[in-house]
Parts: structure tokens; sequence; C-alpha cells
């Protein structure tokens, strides 16, 4: 960190200070800047002649303060309050702590910025910026009590700064990256460390020994070797502990006793000056063992991190109107029925329903839509999305965790512990693998220590490290991991863990019809009229007045025209249609009996709504529902992977055929209850099927549940109410077919990892107890079958 | 051969802690991967990091080996020359050590004379930057060690010393990788591994120096241990060479 010494000059490159006597300059941007050494010049001047000059604006701090404009520094005063600073800051002692998001990094010259700029002002104690997460941790004495003029600073420099509350930000699995990263880096540089010095001991074993050097080599490799054993490689420890204690010894407890004891072994070797040292086999193990964790956990967590982005998503505070006058007010203050201004590139702060204006916004990263999608007012807008055309007005309809955004963020969380029956056997059976092999290395040691009791623990040692099931213990996981995370970038929840397995199989795919395969908003495809006194805009128009104030699904196919007439005496008949007088006369809209007439013939593919007025039919208007896109491809895909398909509905036959033959569905079933296709999947389940249920499941959760996985097509006010085991977000059916595909790889990768790692161990462990396999050949030989089930995993993250 | 192994240390723990200066000066060349890619492809800047990094070793173990060979031909060429290298390597390495551990520019003059050299090499930088591709940025590196710097300069004449071509070669190599945590930091918390290592300078300073102190004192103690065991060292390397 650079201290605010006036009578230092600092390098214009590297920050440090510029040793006195030197008189270096570079001429940057038509000034001459001063560098403390020709390698920062040099490098200085590469920037600059390769136009990139760029960086250093990106790094150059502008005077705090200036051109901001008034209106928006009031927006940060709001985080000067008592409840704000409690809400998002932390207190140690006297000094409190905040954790900012700050968009619009770009890289470690913006975190350089940052950190020197904030820790120059007055009233900073400390600020750290890591570039990955973009997050700002600054710590200020408790009596300083401002979080604003940090904030506007941040904001001058050109970011967007987001104080996290302390919930969103002490999020577990950071502190486990950063401790594993920790102890990866203590393995990895006392590998490289031990590794030099045992090319030296092993040379010198060719050589000749020169004791003493000798010696001296073993007692540096014990010092580096230490740190690695006790802190790098203590997880393995502490979990085999567990495992023992629980009677049920995992993989680590075989890894433990062959750290443990060829440590120790190497430590009284080294002291007595015996006969050999294996501190290049222990640290290279626990390197490539706590490497093989570390991708582990990286697949694990980088579903998380996209949860993590969501929630950023949320501003900190909305606008709200209160009697006219405008309010910031923190988000988490906003309550259903709230009235909140949003200005245009805002992001809108709840879920809500747009009161006033029109605009477009953008939802990409809640439903996946990439082009941005026009609101009127009435039309739902979700929390998280951005607003871009212009300024509006929306009153709230949810908040915080009740939000699209809350629900899927808290579906993820869902997926992310959602922990596979397989892995679980697995985890079982790894027990009983463990116990086999540490009855195989007693056998082993025994027979050695009564044929060549010298080599009996070199080899001992090497069966035990040689044949540690790390590859078969990791085998599922890592995939299932790797696919869960990849599933979630392709827009598929994953919220049970035995969903990807089960939809491998999947050999019959059972579809709802209404929001499943059709979009579930209808519209008018045809106007019968069949009193000649009216024209079919008159119908229209009137249709349209009477749906108006209507939430049925059905009025919204009734497009607005420009003018309505005027609808007194307004009623909504349940189950029925609408009532109400325009221009003295009785007006009805709904189904046949409703109307008071005689039904006409309704047995066509499409739904049919009728107007009356005075109880005399005067037309009816065939309503269908649209295909969601890419139905047909999605369906055709299906059968090319040998998923069958069918259509269970309650809707009448005509309806339901209609769409049937329009995607070539052989098995359609119609006018179901929910027994009914609950009857219907069991009876192929008994076939033999494996069905996958794919429907909202807003009405048919049993259904659903029957099934042997279930996918759910859902966004909006569904999301919540969902119970599916795969969550859909976005319009298309088409993740559909990439689900199937998804999961089948998967299986096959997590084959492919049991397969291999069965035949590494068979043929690893003979060779071993053989006596033919030296301990860092063991070391790498595991090593090496554990990352091939890691990476192999990892391909899952690639997969289209 | 197994008096390398304090030179080779020294050089590594020197190029870890040293790297410190690295960062402010060359941390930025990932700044100029990244500008053209976004943050979120961060994860693609890796294999780039590393080509570049190799470049760069690749570079320090190409001018290891000269100026190894150098010093073997002088030691060859003068007979008596040999007990006074071993002894200036290990003078060179308290000498780096306290240059680490008090932050002195011994070699500033040297680094001017780099500066030349560099003005000859930079146009071909030109012509790599913004790095967009694996091979470039393997160039990058490769150019990128030829930069004007006093910590390079040390650990070459260290590398000298040793009058054993492959001996410098590996040298600048365990220099190099010392380097690789500070240069692909920005992965980690680059500020808090700069903090760290600037806390750490005055401490592994001194056990550089300890580390030169032992290679000084290694031939006079097995010296000693030679006589007092009757010539069973006979077959020493290091003796003989």
């Amino acid at each position: 960190m650079m201290t605010g010494d006036k009578n230092h000059k600092t390098c214009f490159h590297c920050a440090l200070p510029v040793p006195t006597g030197c008189e270096l300059t570079v001429q940057i941007e038509e000034e001459q800047r001063p560098v403390c050494c020709p390698g920062c010049k040099a490098v200085a001047e590469l920037i600059r002649d390769t136009g990139l000059s760029r960086y250093y604006d990106l790094r150059d701090a502008p005077e705090p303060g200036v051109g901001r404009p008034p209106e928006e520094a009031a927006e940060w005063k709001v985080f000067d309050s008592p409840e704000m600073l409690d809400a998002f800051t932390e207190s140690h002692d006297d000094m409190r702590e905040a954790t900012i998001y700050v968009g619009g990094m770009y890289c470690s010259a913006c975190s350089w910025l940052i950190e020197t700029t904030l820790g120059k002002q007055p009233g900073v104690a400390s600020a750290e910026v890591n570039p990955i997460t973009h997050r700002l941790r600054l710590r200020f004495p408790a009596r300083e009590a401002s979080l604003s003029s940090h904030l506007a600073t941040l904001a001058d420099l050109g970011y967007q700064p987001q104080p996290l509350s302390p919930e969103s930000t002490v999020r577990p699995e950071v502190t486990e990256q950063r401790t594993a990263l920790k102890r990866l880096l203590v393995a990895s540089l006392g590998m490289m460390q031990v590794m030099m010095f045992a090319v030296g001991l092993y040379s010198m074993d060719f050589q000749g020994i020169d004791p003493d050097m000798q010696h001296f080599l073993r007692l540096v490799s014990f010092f580096v070797t230490t740190p690695v054993v006790f802190y790098a490689a203590r997880p393995f420890f502490t979990s085999a502990w567990r495992g023992v204690a629980r009677r049920k010894p995992g993989m680590d407890l075989p890894v433990s006793i062959a750290v443990g004891s060829a440590y120790v072994a190497s430590v009284y070797a080294t002291f007595t000056r015996g006969e050999a040292v294996w501190f290049d086999s222990v640290t290279m193990f626990v390197f490539f063992l706590t490497l093989g964790r570390f991708l582990e956990m990286r697949a694990r967590h980088r579903s998380i991190d996209r949860s993590a982005a969501l929630s950023s998503l949320l501003p900190n505070t909305a606008t709200r109107i209160d009697n006219e006058a405008h309010v910031v007010v923190p988000v988490s203050q906003l309550t259903t029925g709230d009235h909140v201004l949003i200005r245009a590139g805002e992001a809108i702060p709840a879920d809500g329903v747009l009161a006033s204006g029109a605009t477009s916004v953008d939802e990409a990263l809640l439903t996946g839509e990439a082009t941005p999608q026009t609101k009127v007012v009435g039309d739902e807008l979700s929390a998280g999305s951005v607003n871009l055309d212009s300024m509006i007005e929306m009153t709230v309809t949810s908040t915080g965790g009740d939000t699209t955004l809350g629900t899927i963020s808290r579906l993820s969380e869902r997926a992310r512990y959602a922990r596979p029956a397989f892995v679980t056997l697995a985890d079982k059976i790894a027990s009983y693998i463990v116990v086999a092999l540490l009855v195989v290395a007693t056998g082993v040691a025994t027979f050695w220590y009564f044929n060549d009791p010298d080599r009996a623990f070199v080899i001992t040692l090497s069966v035990l490290v040689v044949t540690c099931p790390c590859a078969l213990a990791l085998a599922t996981p890592a995939a299932f991991a790797a696919a869960g995370s990849r599933l979630s970038q392709l827009r598929l929840l994953v919220t049970n863990g035995n969903a990807i397995e089960a939809l491998s199989r999947a050999t019959l795919a059972v579809f709802d019809k209404t929001g499943t395969l059709t979009i579930g908003l209808p519209r008018i495809t045809a106007v019968f009229v069949t009193d000649n006194a009216w024209t079919e805009k008159d119908c229209r128009v009137i249709a349209a007045a009477l749906e108006h104030a209507s939430t049925h699904p059905l009025a919204r196919a009734f497009a607005l025209p420009d003018e309505l007439p005027v609808v007194t005496s307004h009623e909504i008949v349940v189950g029925e249609g609408v009532r109400g007088i325009i221009h003295g006369r009785e007006w009805r809209l709904g189904n046949a009996s409703f109307i008071g007439g005689v039904a006409e013939a309704n047995d066509s593919a499409a739904t049919h709504v009728f107007l009356g007025v005075d109880e005399n039919v005067v037309a009816w208007f065939e309503l269908e529902d649209e295909l969601r896109p890419n139905v047909a491809q999605t369906l055709e895909n299906l059968r090319g992977h040998g998923v069958g398909t069918a259509l269970v509905s309650g809707d009448n036959r005509a309806a339901v055929e209609s769409v049937a033959s329009r995607l070539a569905i052989d098995d359609v079933y119609y006018e179901c209850t929910p027994e009914d296709k609950l009857a219907i999947i069991e009876a192929a389940q008994k076939r033999g099927e494996k069905v996958v249920m794919i429907g909202d499941g807003i009405n048919d959760a049993p259904v659903l549940a029957g099934a042997d996985t279930s996918i759910a097509p859902a966004h909006g006010a569904l999301l919540a109410q969902t119970s599916a085991d795969v969550i859909m977000l976005g319009d298309s059916l088409s993740p559909l077919t990439t689900a199937v595909e998804m999961s089948r790889k998967t299986m096959r990768i997590v084959r492919q990892n049991l397969a291999w790692a069965i035949v590494y161990n068979a043929l690893a462990l003979p060779l071993a107890a053989a006596g033919y396999v030296p301990p860092w050949a063991a070391a790498i030989g595991m090593s090496a079958s554990s990352l091939i089930v890691v990476l192999n995993a990892l391909r899952l993250n690639r997969f289209e | 051969m197994t008096e390398l192994w304090p030179v080779l240390t020294a050089a590594f723990i020197t190029g870890f802690l040293g790297s410190a200066h690295c960062f402010g000066m060359c941390g930025g060349i990932s700044g100029l991967f990244a500008v053209n890619a976004s943050i979120a492809s961060l994860r693609s800047q890796f294999p780039k990091a590393i080509a570049y990094n190799t470049g760069r070793i690749l570079s320090y173990a190409f001018l290891g080996v000269v100026v190894a060979v150098l010093g073997k031909t002088a030691v060859d060429s003068i007979p008596d020359l040999m007990a006074p290298v071993r002894l200036a390597s290990g003078l060179l390495i308290v000498l780096v050590g306290l240059q680490l551990a008090f932050g002195w520019r011994i070699l500033a003059p040297l680094e001017n004379a780099g500066a030349r050299l560099w003005k000859r090499i930079a146009p071909a930088a030109k012509s790599l930057v913004p790095v967009n591709s694996i091979p470039q940025a393997f160039g990058l590196g490769l150019i990128w060690g030829w930069l004007p710097c006093g910590l390079v300069y040390s650990v070459l004449l260290l590398a000298a010393t040793t009058a054993e071509p492959g001996g410098g070669g590996l040298v600048m190599i365990a220099f190099g990788l010392g380097t690789m945590p500070a240069m692909v930091a920005t992965g980690v918390s680059a500020s808090k591994l700069a903090q760290f290592m600037s806390g750490k300078r005055m401490g592994a300073g001194l056990l550089i120096v300890l580390l030169g102190l032992a290679t000084i004192a290694m031939p006079v103690m097995k010296l000693a241990g030679t006589q007092g065991h009757g010539g069973h060292n006979m077959s020493s390397q290091t003796m003989e060479s």
C-alpha cells in the first residue's frame, strides 16, 4: 500500500517510491512522469507506444468530489443512517467493516486504483479489493460512521458501488475456497522445494554419498515438509478421524495413514541418519490430493458464483413515491403496494406491475431471453431486470425472497445441496473398499516383514498410496457437480440430485399441453358473427371492453383497441364469463350456457368464447393457444434420442388432437383428471418405461412426483410453486434435448470414471504389493489417476 | 553439483520475494492481456499467463546458460579460479539477501546498460501487444525476459558462478519459478500476496544471507569432514572438480 509521503515521488508505472537521485521520466499524454527504474520506463514506453495508455486512465484517480451531480451524491446519503450502517456493515470492536460490490471493474489495475484511492481517504483503516469477485472490504473507525463519502468516491472513479449486507457476503464457500487455495499454495511451494532437494539426494545416491550434504538436504526437506503435512494435509487427517469416530472409514483414512507414517518414518530417519527419507513422496502426494480436491471444489462452486451474481443484480435503493414526493429508501424497506419510480438504465428493485409509462426491459439474466421485452401498463416486471428505455412507475407486488429473482436464487441453492443417491451409494461402497484396502495392506506388510523386513515399510507405504481410492470417490461427485453447474448455465436448474441419472435413462417424455407445449396465452384465430346486426369489429371492441378488467388468462387474447366503450355494472362470474352494460344493453361474454343460447357445436380443436346481448348469441370467437417456439424440433430431437413422446391434457379431445397431430405425437390422452394422468404414468412405468413428465405442475404436483423425473418450464410467479426436479427458465423447450444429452453424457463420464478407477486399482495393487512401485511413483500414479477422473468430469463444463 | 542447491534455493526465494517489485511493474501485463477481454473470461487468460511465463523463464534460462558458459570459460582458462569463484558465489548469495532485506539497488548501473539492449528488442514486443493468442503470449514472455531488471542481473551473476551451463540455466529457472506466483497472481488476490511479501522481505532476505553463509561454510565443513574420516569422501565430486 502506498503512503501519503509527499517528499518522495512515486513511480508513475509501478507506484513504488522513486529512489533519490533517480531522474528517469517517461512522457505519457503530453506529460513527463517520473519512473523508478529503467525497467518501469521500458514497460511504460511499451504500453504508450502500443496505444494502450488507457491502462493508466483506468488507474488515474481524479480529484474526489469533482464533476459529480449533486442529486446523485444525495443517493449515497441513505447509507449514513444508523439503520443502514447496521444493515450493511459489521462491527468489530471499534471498527466497522463494509463489503461493497464494485461494478465495472476490469482488471487488477482497477483493484489497485480503488485500494490506493480509498486508502488515502481520511477515515479509512483499510481497503482490500478482490479482483475476481469484485468485492471491496472497507474498514473504518465506527465513530467516522460515514459510508456515503466512500461510495461517492467509488462512483467518481467510474465504478458502480453496491454495499452488500453481511448475510449476503459471509458465504461459507468463499472462506472454504480461500482456505483451500492457501493449502494448495503451501503444498505446491513445499513440493517444488522438496523435489529440488530430492533430485539432489537421488543424484548423490548415484554419485556416492556425502553424509553431511545429505543430512543438510534432509534437514531442509524436513523443515519444508512439516507445514505441508500439518497445514496443507490437515483436512485429510480431520476427515479420516471423523470417519473412524463414526465407524465409517472414508478414503482419507489410508491417505492419512500413508502421509502420517511416511512423515514420521522420514523424520526418524533424518534425525537418526537412517537409510531413506520419503519427504518427496509425502509432499507430492499431498500436493496432488489437494489439487484434485481443489479442482473438484471449483466445479462445485461454479454454480454458486452464478447465484451470487444473481443476487447482485438487485439495486440497494429504490425511489419510492410517497404522495408525489420522491424518497430514496433501501430496497429492504419496500413493501407490497408501494409505488416506485424507475429511471431508464436502473435495475428493477422488486417484482411488480407497470403502473404508468411504457418501456422495454432486459430480462436476459432471468429468462435467457436476449431481446428486450416491451412492457405496457399492466405488464409484470421482475426484480433484477433492467429498465432500458424510459422512466416508469411500478406498483410493487412482491419483494425480497418472494420475487422471481429470490426464487431462482433459492432454487439454485437447493440444487447445490441436492445429493444424488448414486453418490451416497458410492460413499457407502468406498467405506467397504477402504476397510478391504487396509486389510490388504496389513497382509502385504506381514508378508514382507517375514520375507524381507527391510523393504516391508516401503512396500506397504506404496500399496497404501497407490491404491488410495480417491479416483473412485471422486468419480461420481465430480461429474455430477460439473453437470449441475453446466446445466444451470444453460438455464436448467436441477433441484433434485437424482434427476440427472433418471433423465439419462428416460424412454418416454410425457407432456402437459397448456403452458407446456403451448405458451399458455391464447389468441383469437377466428370470429363468427351470427347476428347480422353487428360487424366483426363491433364484436371485438365489445368483447375487449368486457374482458378489459378481467384477469382470466383468456382475457389477454382480446387485444385492446384504441377506444373502448364505457362498461357499467361490470361483473365477473367465476367459471362462466363476464357481463356488463354497454349503451344500455346487457352484454355477456363467456361459455355457451352463460350467454343463455343453445351450445353451438363444440368439438373443434379450439376453445370457444361466446358473446351475447340480452341473452341472444351475437358471435363466437375461436381462441387458440400458440405453440412454444421450436416445440416440433425439440420433440423430433427427443425421438431421435430414443425418447418416446406422449401428451396428457385436461382439455377436450379436438384441442388435444390438433396439437398432437401438428407435433406428430402418437400417445394422446385428453380430458384427463390429475388422477388419470398419474394412472397413465404408472401404467407406462409398469410397461418398463422410464418416464419424464414435463409440465408446469401447478395443479398436478402428484403427477410430477409420480414420474421418474419431472421438468417444469417456469418463470414468473409459477417458479415458486413448482415442485419439479428440473426447472427450465425461459420460453423455449429446446433445453429439454440438451438436458437429456447432458444427462447421458454425465452418466457416460461417471461410468468411464468408475471403470478407469477400477482398472487402475486392479493393475496398480498387485504391482505395488510385489514391490515394483517405489513410493514416489505410487504418489504420481495415484494422483494422475484422480486427476484424470476430475479432468474427465470437468469436460462436462464445456458441453454445448 | 551438490552445491547447486543452496544457490537454487536462494534464486527461488529471491524470485518469489523480489517479485513484489514486479507486481507494480509487470503485474500490469496481465492487465494488457485483459484489455480486449471481459473479466468473465479471466479463466481463459490462464493459459496465456502460463505461456507468457514459460516464455519469460526460457529467456532467463537462456541468459543463465550464456553467463554460465562465460563463467566456465573463465574458470577453465584460469586454473586457480575455482575456489575463489565458489567463495564469490556464497558472497553473492549473501549480497542478494541483503539487497532483498534492505531494498538496496546495487546493480542500478547495469540496468541502464540493459535498457540500451532493451531498446533494440522492444519493437518486437510492440507487435505482440495486445495479446490475443497463446503464441503471442509466449512471444511476449520471451521478450519480457530481457527487460532491464536489477533483480535478474543479480541472480544472473549467481548463475555465472556455477560455471556449468546446465547449472546456470537451472538457477535462472528456479528464479523464474519463484516469480511465477506474483505474475499469475491476478487470479488470487494480488494485493494480498504483495502485502504478504513486503512484510516478509526482511526475514527472507536474512534467510538468504544465512544460506549464503552456509554455502561459504560448506567446503570448509567438508574439508574438516574429509580429514576427520580419513579420505572417506574421496568420491565427492565437489572436491575434485
